[in-house]
């Protein structure tokens, strides 16, 4: 058995630190902030959902939590609310953005900056004040815009948010109208990176304007599409301000997504584990979602 | 040599720290040491946050040693923050709010008793000051006594025939209720409904008040029975009902939210609403001041506070509590002192001169010396104070300051769960009254137990 002198060890960590000391010291700070702003908060969350918390004096009750979560009705049909409203609002808003990218991108420049920047302004504006814009468009009287509109045509005006089965679609017709300017931005950044070439010989050949959508536009826009998908996918899962300013979950809990059943038991029940395991139920769904997206998606996609 | 002589440097630097450290809380724990009380709280009236700088101004005066730290959180964030801080065990000194069962059970809310002296126990009229206790120990020191109603409009409710001051001075029931809404539903030149009645579909003040004028003090009475699971409730709900069925509430009220009332209220489309408050006299006064004064458009209105009615054969109640600043400590406790000088921050901010707050929201006093200050310099009008001190004659007290705290928390899940989701049910058409009375019934047993 050979053994390493300690002075040798000492040089050589010496020697270490002299080459590589100030890229440590660099990543230093993010570490740092990474530990304690992410991973320390996680694995308290972790705890605390095997917990039954309180401030001053929290017990620990194993899988309790995670028992409750499963016999609760509550959490399943706030799973079922926010897959229904990822199902519906991330291939639709893909397929909107994806549209609107296109018309623009057969624009002149001047033209394209000006609708990116208006496309772009739902996502500069808070989600707050989105969301009070649109509590005055679906006004349950006839003063509201959408009823207004619905009244040229002779229709009864629709109590939007106050029916269960109106209420979530609202929701949804919100999101489809209004978070398209970040995807429109990349989609136009990729359309831009497809070589004019291929296009050329597309032309050469008499291919079809459909034909050259299928075969070139789709097929090298696709790694854009999958980030829309996945991203999309985890922003839907987590919806939540949008709900707590219009809806509040109800009514009769049409609305209540995942995210803010979380908000309820932690900040109006004061459950935190139980709302602790919760989270966790829900980043579990959003890992395993993305996982399947990557595996099944990604397959022909090069980056 | 030279690393003992850095290794003694460095004990003798924590050896010197550790005194100082020790030496800091004995300094901390005399009288006239330096301290900081923070206090959150909220724009109670139109001019509070200028009135509380004033009080924390005039105490320290008087106390140079204590700085106040004042912070007026917005009514609809407040409580958010207030509940992350609470529960991460960084509570402020001072808060403003009801006394809660929940505050109490995080062990947190400080038990004020060893500082209330007779001369302040003495100072409140009688039953305040039980407002803000839990099982029996006292957490907070009432600023006003609130008090909920509905609210009405003097000329539409003349126009209609109704004689709103015998109302405010005998009370009205159900059945009158619906015999003058009938009168009261018209349609209006623009094409839009004047209802008699309008509340917000999104709280629960409009059941839980009509409830109470139907022989259920709330969920659960005083000693933790479940009350609504009988025919009281299910009565309750179908009075509801026929008030939607028979346009006296509009068929909206699902989606209707708290702001959108008074917009209907202000645009002569609501000739009641549920909830009123007796500060609503001094804010309308406000708004056709502004009227007057060309900054606001709309009709000028005279607010008429009326009480909820009751049913025909049940008592009339007014829901009534008192809110004010609770104190707490937090989870690195910072000694006796400091709790100390946060309840002499409490008593000088609930004390004579805050009874302004009481004259502003045009609610009953709390304390002698506040009444006594305040003598003849109301602000609201003559009618809305005696029609306030009649009602507060059927004071109904809140009952979580009597019950348990885990009894209290459950009950409030139990609304938060159950009652709400099922109270949008109704309005909405989507539950008749017996299917949302078996569900109260069925979870209530479930939640609450008999």
């Amino acid at each position: 058995m050979t053994t390493i002198a300690p002075n040798r060890v000492r040089s050589s960590a010496g020697r270490l630190w002299r080459e590589y000391g100030w890229a440590y010291l660099f990543i230093l700070a993010p570490v740092l902030l990474f530990l304690v702003f992410t991973l320390y908060p996680v694995v308290s969350a972790l705890i605390m959902s095997f917990q039954q918390y309180n401030i001053m004096n929290s017990t620990w009750i194993g899988f309790d939590n995670y028992e409750r979560l499963f016999q609760d009705a509550t959490f399943w049909k706030s799973m079922r609310n926010t897959v229904i409203f990822t199902v519906c609002t991330v291939p639709v808003n893909i397929i909107i953005t994806f549209v609107l990218s296109y018309l623009i991108y057969q624009m002149k420049t001047k033209w394209q900056t000006f609708f990116k920047a208006t496309l772009y302004l739902p996502a500069v504006a808070s989600g707050v004040t989105i969301s009070i814009v649109w509590l005055a468009i679906f006004d349950p009287t006839n003063v509201g815009l959408l009823n207004r509109f619905l009244e040229w045509f002779g229709l009864d005006p629709v109590i939007w948010l106050g029916q269960s089965k109106t209420a979530l679609f609202s929701l949804i017709l919100m999101n489809w109208l209004g978070s398209h300017g970040a995807g429109i931005i990349l989609y136009l950044a990729s359309m831009g990176g497809v070589p004019k070439s291929l296009y050329e010989a597309a032309d050469i050949d008499h291919a079809s304007g459909w034909t050259k959508f299928t075969r070139i536009t789709w097929p090298l826009l696709k790694p854009t599409t999958l980030y829309l998908l996945v991203t999309g996918v985890i922003t839907s899962f987590q919806v939540f301000i949008s709900v707590y300013m219009m809806t509040q979950g109800g009514p009769n809990f049409a609305t209540t997504t995942i995210a803010y059943l979380i908000y309820q038991t932690a900040f109006q029940f004061y459950e935190f584990g139980l709302a602790s395991a919760q989270s966790f139920v829900l980043a579990f769904l959003i890992i395993l979602v993305s996982v399947i997206q990557f595996k099944y998606f990604s397959s022909d996609v090069e980056y | 040599m030279k690393k003992r002589l850095c290794l003694g440097l460095v004990l003798v630097m924590m050896l010197i720290s550790a005194c100082s450290n020790s030496g800091g809380k004995e300094a901390a724990n005399r009288p006239d040491a330096k301290d900081t009380i923070t206090v959150w709280t909220y724009p109670v009236h139109g001019t509070y946050e200028d009135e509380l700088k004033g009080l924390v101004a005039d105490f320290q005066k008087e106390h140079p040693n204590i700085t106040v730290k004042t912070e007026v959180l917005s009514w609809a964030e407040g409580p958010k923050k207030f509940d992350v801080a609470l529960n991460a065990g960084s509570p402020p000194d001072l808060y403003f709010h009801s006394v809660d069962g929940t505050y109490v059970n995080t062990g947190l809310a400080l038990d004020l008793d060893p500082f209330m002296t007779n001369e302040i126990k003495n100072d409140y009229l009688p039953g305040t000051l039980a407002l803000a206790q839990i099982g029996g120990k006292q957490y907070g020191l009432p600023l006003y006594q609130f008090q909920w109603g509905w609210g009405g409009n003097k000329r539409i409710l003349e126009e209609a025939g109704i004689d709103w001051a015998a109302i405010q001075q005998n009370g009205w029931t159900w059945s009158e209720f619906e015999t003058a809404a009938a009168k009261l539903t018209k349609k209006l030149p623009d094409g839009s409904t004047q209802y008699p009645l309008v509340t917000d579909g999104t709280s629960l003040d409009f059941i839980e008040m009509l409830s109470r004028n139907n022989n259920m003090p709330d969920v659960l009475d005083e000693s933790g029975a479940f009350q609504w699971n009988d025919d009281r409730i299910l009565g309750t709900l179908s009075f509801i009902k026929g008030l939607l069925d028979k346009g006296y509430l509009p068929k909206e009220t699902s989606a209707i939210a708290p702001a959108k009332r008074s917009d209907m209220f202000y645009a002569g489309q609501a000739a009641i609403i549920s909830k009123a408050i007796p500060y609503y006299d001094v804010m309308i006064q406000n708004r056709n001041k502004d009227i007057d004064a060309g900054t606001v458009k709309g009709e000028k209105i005279d607010f008429v506070l009326l009480p909820v009615p009751h049913k025909d054969d049940a008592p009339a109640k007014t829901t009534m509590g008192a809110e004010g600043y609770i104190a707490f400590k937090q989870k690195n406790d910072k000694g006796e002192q400091h709790a100390k000088n946060t309840f002499l921050v409490l008593d000088y901010l609930s004390g004579a001169k805050a009874g302004n707050s009481s004259n502003e929201l045009v609610l009953p006093f709390v304390r002698k010396s506040q009444a006594e200050q305040y003598a003849g310099k109301a602000l609201g009008t003559e009618e809305t104070i005696k029609a306030s001190e009649i009602m507060a004659k059927n004071m109904a007290m809140p009952v979580t300051l009597k019950l348990d705290t885990a009894i209290a928390a459950k009950m409030k899940q139990f609304k938060e769960q159950v009652v709400t989701p099922n109270m949008q049910a109704l309005y909405s058409g989507e539950k008749t009254p017996e299917a949302v009375a078996e569900d109260f019934k069925s979870k209530g047993s479930q939640m609450l137990g008999k």
